[in-house]
């Protein structure tokens, strides 16, 4: 039965442990004396010490019960999907009860008004001139943060970098702190990260150095624009802080294919001001074959959308943000999900040298290119001891002609991946920021 | 690079002490294109000429940057498993195990030792780190390793012991046991005991005296496998060994061969000092404590000072040397049965001390009749069923069970909660029932309830998990308190039925 969620699939959706625990005996068909579905929406009424109602839509992760709990997905959403990941024949299809009708219209109705706001705001020609006094005013703001900034390195260039030695965190929080003022809240991050490098042990200068240097290209490259190509120009605008609005983008066309789910990252912002999550969901194209990454926000505490794991699919419509190397993308429409079998279309490096080719036509393109995703075909996790730098112990991955990458240091799992390739040579989807190698899958 | 290294250098000093001169950059640059981005920055101040710079050449590197090589081929991979792998679902239900299971850990991996399998590959990590933190699941940890595993264990230091565990050892070939560490000098005399016990006494007792106390401690304790009469002049020699735990293991090696020197000592210690006598037509147990704890008693390793409690030093003599000897062995000095002894020492003022020395001997020396004699005066049953077989623990929880009216009594929920063996299906099911009829029928001693409840955790560990149905339906919800109940019988099926698809799995 496809469609459905697995298991692990619905405790992923789960914000806390003890919701896990909780629900777990929820998972009864004896607290569940009506239960039923249909192709939109899965419901039951919940018989504990009280009585809920519980609804579930699949295909949107939408999810509402009668219970005064404020975390959703609730012990009783869990406890249901959960019945549903395993007995989905305690579940018949029928008709829709009033209360689950209702909840489905008001969401319909919901999707409706969105669909209209959007199907306006393409229709209805915006206060042009408002907006076009916004952007200005904008424009002026970063422009002067811009100018300060320039200031800031400038002066530091001249100080020296030995001269930030046992400066405190406020020197460079007060000149990021600035940049959000002038609206420039991407470059204020890049500042903000600065502190991290300055302190982060032997070679910082280096570092330090590289950064600095990509803070200023950046700021050059806003101030002439006009002068990069339409797509780097969306890069540079968006690393400065301007948002592409989403329903902007649901308007252009996207790219049709079938879309196979690569894996997930799911990692706390440390910069961001409020803790944060961030899931980062890799896709790949079989038609186009092109990578696409969706990129979903969770404030601390809430769930996300859907966990994502490698091989599930759907057919379905991308539209891309605007970039000289179009990744990030949201779901335009799309089918159902499935299961994929054979995922032979996949675009594979068939070394590490090739791999680190891709790299660079890219950043040649794209100088601030963060991640790359790639397959490597064909190479070994090792453990090293007594490592060249001086390091205790150091993971990598090996091919057959020598090369080697580090892996990521955010990557726990290092002991795992040696278990599972026993020695033989694997294929491994994963992200390359030109220093580390952060495995997400492996192919089997 | 040296220009990189030379823009470095000049940032980090800061060109308020040293001016940066482009050119000493692109004099040396070979890359035209390069250079000539870089001479196009004369025009801007040092200062922005650094900026611009750093930019320029940390990309130049990152795009022209190979990845390193080395010429250390690759190792030579690890060979193909004999035994076969559990599936991909057996690790997930390992990670539940470590998340909310944690007590099913040594049930999960002596299942799958049982099914003859070995562990998924993503847990090997966690099984091997486990089995270095606690020893005693090192074994069924071992067993299930794999081929995989045992590679894996050779990558990581942390991992060691498990190599030390698979030492292929030759018992023809000494040159282990001359000059090899503790640990390999160790699993060469076990591997010898194992196969020929006479060897391996003559091969010890051959270089006994260079051996450290801490290696003789290690020595001695692989006594307990094959032990015999042949081994008893080498141990009453032990008794005079400088350590103390050395003798100490001694005594309780030859306190388990009734033969011995050491047990003739005892009994000629003990027996003198108790005699039956009739008063009133009943027999009583008369008992005289010893007199002093001389020097061969010492040797034989009872001690002379007491630890704590309100008994006399020579009550703690006496009890020590009851305790070395078969549980038995008074009742047969006396010439009757053990259930008679039990019976006469019902009224004595030695019950308690009397008792605690078998139990103690117990430990060293199965003797069934005394067991159950000890079962059918009722005396320590807790302790008795811990002892005693399996079968026998059954039958008598089962009895109990049969006989109990209304609520369960609290020393019956002590008793099962020692019984850790694997429930049967008629011991589950007839605790089931008394316990569907305990919680329809309310008390006012609120506080047994609470001691089932929580005693229904740890049956739900030795229950057969195929029962989870059956607790299921076992609901009285008319019952007053049942609100109180509930949960907690959540929480049994749950478990049992954990359990029973942890093991469809495993043996899928």
């Amino acid at each position: 039965m496809s469609g459905f969620w697995t298991t692990d699939q619905v405790l992923a959706l789960a914000t806390n442990t003890n919701t896990i625990k909780n629900s777990r005996g929820l998972a009864h068909i004896k607290y569940w004396p009506i239960l039923g579905r249909n192709h939109q929406v899965v419901w039951g009424i919940c018989q504990g010490s009280d009585k809920y109602q519980v609804k579930a839509s699949i295909e949107e992760a939408t999810f509402d019960c009668s219970c005064p709990s404020p975390q959703i997905p609730c012990k009783h959403i869990i406890g249901m999907l959960l019945l549903l990941a395993d007995n989905p024949q305690y579940f018949p299809e029928c008709d829709a009860p009033e209360w689950v009708a209702k909840w489905l219209d008001n969401l319909i109705r919901k999707a409706a008004k969105k669909a209209e706001k959007l199907a306006q705001a393409s229709a209805k020609p915006v206060d042009k001139e408002a907006q076009a006094r916004r952007i200005a005013a904008r424009e002026k703001k970063i422009a002067l943060g811009l100018v300060e900034l320039d200031l800031w390195l400038t002066d530091l260039i001249r100080q020296g970098l030995s001269s930030t030695v046992g400066k405190s965190y406020d020197y460079w929080d007060t000149m990021a702190a600035r940049l959000v003022d002038a609206q420039a809240s991407g470059l204020a991050r890049r500042v903000r990260e600065l502190a991290g490098v300055a302190s982060s042990g032997a070679g910082w200068q280096e570092r330090l150095l590289e950064k600095l240097g990509q803070i200023y290209l950046l700021a050059r490259s806003y101030q002439n624009l006009a002068q990069a190509p339409a797509g780097l120009q969306a890069d540079i605008r968006s690393l400065i802080g301007w948002n592409q609005s989403q329903d902007e983008l649901l308007l252009a066309n996207g790219l049709r294919d079938h879309w196979l789910v690569l894996g997930q990252i799911i990692e706390e912002d440390p910069l961001a001001l409020n803790p944060i999550k961030v899931q980062r969901v890799w896709l790949f194209g079989r038609e186009s074959q092109r990578y696409a990454m969706l990129l979903n926000f969770a404030v601390f505490m809430q769930p996300l959308e859907r966990s994502y794991s490698f091989g599930e699919c759907f057919d379905g419509e991308l539209a891309f943000f605007p970039s000289a190397f179009p990744l990030r993308a949201i779901i335009k429409e799309r089918s159902k999900f499935d299961l994929e079998q054979n995922y032979s279309f996949l675009l594979r490096h068939k070394n590490i040298a090739a791999a680190m080719a891709a790299f660079a036509e890219i950043i040649i393109e794209y100088p601030w290119f963060g991640r790359l995703p790639m397959v490597i075909a064909d190479i070994v996790p090792l453990h090293l001891r007594d490592y060249p730098t001086g390091q205790k112990e150091h993971f990598i991955l090996q091919d057959e002609e020598g090369h080697y990458l580090p892996l990521s240091k955010e990557f726990q799992m290092q002991w795992q991946l040696i278990a599972q390739s026993g020695g033989h040579p694997i294929t491994i989807f994963g992200e390359w920021n030109g220093e580390s190698f952060l495995p997400i899958a492996v192919l089997k | 690079m040296d220009e990189w290294q030379k823009l470095i250098s000049n940032s980090v000093i800061g060109t308020s002490r040293q001016q940066f001169q482009l050119s000493r950059l692109t004099s040396t640059l070979h890359n035209a294109q390069l250079k000539q981005f870089l001479q196009g920055l004369e025009k801007l101040d040092g200062e922005h000429q650094i900026l611009a710079a750093a930019a320029a050449l940390s990309l130049y590197q990152k795009i022209g940057h190979s990845p390193a090589q080395t010429n250390e081929p690759l190792p030579i991979p690890c060979a193909d498993d004999e035994l076969p792998v559990c599936n991909q679902k057996v690790a997930n239900y390992f990670a539940r195990i470590q998340g909310e299971y944690i007590q099913l850990l040594p049930q999960f991996l002596a299942a799958i030792r049982l099914a003859n399998k070995a562990a998924p590959y993503q847990i090997l990590p966690d099984l091997l780190t486990l089995g270095q933190k606690n020893i005693h699941l090192r074994e069924d940890i071992i067993a299930i390793l794999g081929t995989r595993g045992r590679w894996l264990a050779k990558l990581n230091s942390d991992w060691q012991y498990i190599n030390e565990y698979y030492l292929a050892i030759d018992i023809n070939n000494l040159t282990l046991w001359q000059t090899g560490n503790r640990n390999e000098r160790i699993a060469f005399l076990k591997q010898l005991r194992s196969q020929d016990a006479q060897q391996a006494r003559e091969l010890l007792i051959s270089g006994w005296s260079q051996e450290t106390p801490e290696d003789r401690v290690k020595f001695v304790e692989l006594f307990k496998e094959q032990l015999s009469m042949d081994d008893e002049p080498f141990l009453e020699s032990l008794l005079d060994d400088k350590r103390k735990e050395v003798r100490r293991i001694a005594t309780d090696l030859l306190a388990q061969l009734p033969e011995s020197r050491f047990q003739q000592r005892m009994r000629a210690r003990v027996l003198p000092l108790i005699s039956l006598k009739v008063e009133k037509k009943k027999s009583v147990l008369e008992l005289k404590l010893p007199a002093e704890c001389d020097k061969e008693m010492l040797r034989d390793g009872i001690e002379a000072k007491k630890a704590q409690g309100k008994m006399g030093e020579k009550t703690w003599w006496l009890l020590q040397m009851i305790s070395l000897l078969p549980p038995a062995t008074i009742a047969q000095a006396l010439n009757i049965s053990v259930t008679e002894l039990l019976t006469i020492i019902k009224q004595s003022e030695w019950k308690e001390m009397l008792i605690n020395a078998w139990l103690m001997a117990s430990e060293r020396y199965y003797d069934e009749e005394w067991l159950e004699a000890m079962l059918y005066h009722e005396l320590s049953v807790p302790k008795i069923i811990q002892l005693i077989k399996p079968e026998r623990a059954e039958a008598v929880l089962i009895d109990q069970l049969l006989n109990v009216q209304e609520r369960i009594p609290a020393n019956l929920i002590d008793i099962l909660k020692v019984h850790t063996h694997n429930w049967s299906e008629r011991l589950s099911l007839l605790f089931l029932n008394c316990l569907r009829t305990h919680i329809e029928i309310p008390s006012m001693v609120s506080h047994i309830d609470g001691h089932v409840r929580n005693a229904l955790k740890v049956f739900g560990l030795v229950m057969p998990p195929e029962l989870y149905i059956k607790a299921d339906q076992n609901r009285p919800l008319n019952a007053q308190t049942w609100s109180l109940w509930q949960s907690v019988v959540d929480e049994l099926v749950s478990l049992l039925q954990f359990r029973y698809e942890l093991l469809k799995e495993i043996n899928a």
